[in-house]
């Protein structure tokens, strides 16, 4: 991995079009501002691999089709928001 | 009417026409080189459905319409995201969320955080990732923390 010192108001070029600006510095948080073409997706890494997580958990779950469980659902469901027309 | 014969853990080999299939070019997270779908009903009202992978017989995902789980749920395509689809329309969108359902249906939950996004159209799909901080990779659909889809 490539690090670099940077302070506030500097900026890392990636690229002819990615540009990374120190924004803030506060305590153990930096703020970072971001200018990339909007081809390119900018995540924060928790949630990308959140959404994994939750993915691989939920294609791991229910070995075999269960409809009563998912019938108890849409039942809980309409009782809770009944669906807007 | 041509079609393919797609082999699956949970309900054998189903044969499906050419036509129902979906594309997820990108596949979708932590499975990435699954670029192939169907979709069918879980349940007789239409309202649960399972998301099968054409390529991995056990890969399988219930998804729902998102704004049954959070009314005015709504996502921003960028154009990436649009070009990908093939999207002209907004209405050609179908806004869905996987669901993770354990043992007790009162503790399911769903990934408002990596909605589905399928362009009924194009039959292209992708999942999408948000930045709302207001959404959870684990939203609760019963006695959610905002009340939203909550009985009591």
């Amino acid at each position: 991995m490539l690090v670099l010192s940077r302070r506030k108001d500097e900026t890392i070029m990636i690229g002819d079009d990615i540009e990374l600006t120190i924004v803030d510095i506060k305590g153990d948080t930096v703020r970072v501002g971001i200018n990339a073409p909007r081809a390119v997706a900018v995540h924060r890494k928790e949630i990308y691999e959140a959404i994994k997580r939750e993915n691989i958990a939920a294609a791991g779950q229910m070995a075999l089709p269960d409809k009563g469980a998912l019938g108890g659902i849409a039942a809980l469901l309409k009782q809770a928001a009944p669906p807007r027309k | 009417m041509l079609g393919m014969k797609v082999c699956t853990s949970r309900f054998g080999e189903i044969d499906i026409p050419d036509e129902k299939a979906i594309s997820f070019p990108d596949g979708v997270i932590g499975f990435r080189e699954a670029t192939r779908f169907v979709i069918f009903d879980c349940t007789e009202d239409g309202i649960f459905k399972w998301l099968q992978s054409c390529d991995r017989p056990e890969l399988a995902f219930v998804i729902c319409q998102a704004n049954l789980i959070v009314p005015g749920y709504q996502v921003i395509l960028g154009e990436k995201e649009r070009a990908l689809l093939g999207l002209e329309k907004a209405d050609d969108a179908a806004v869905c969320v996987i669901l993770m359902i354990p043992g007790d249906p009162k503790e399911a939950t769903a990934n408002l955080l990596g909605p589905i996004i399928m362009n009924s159209e194009t039959r292209t799909g992708l999942q999408l990732v948000l930045v709302n901080p207001d959404y959870s990779a684990r939203h609760p659909l019963f006695g959610g923390q905002k009340g939203q889809a909550c009985s009591s």
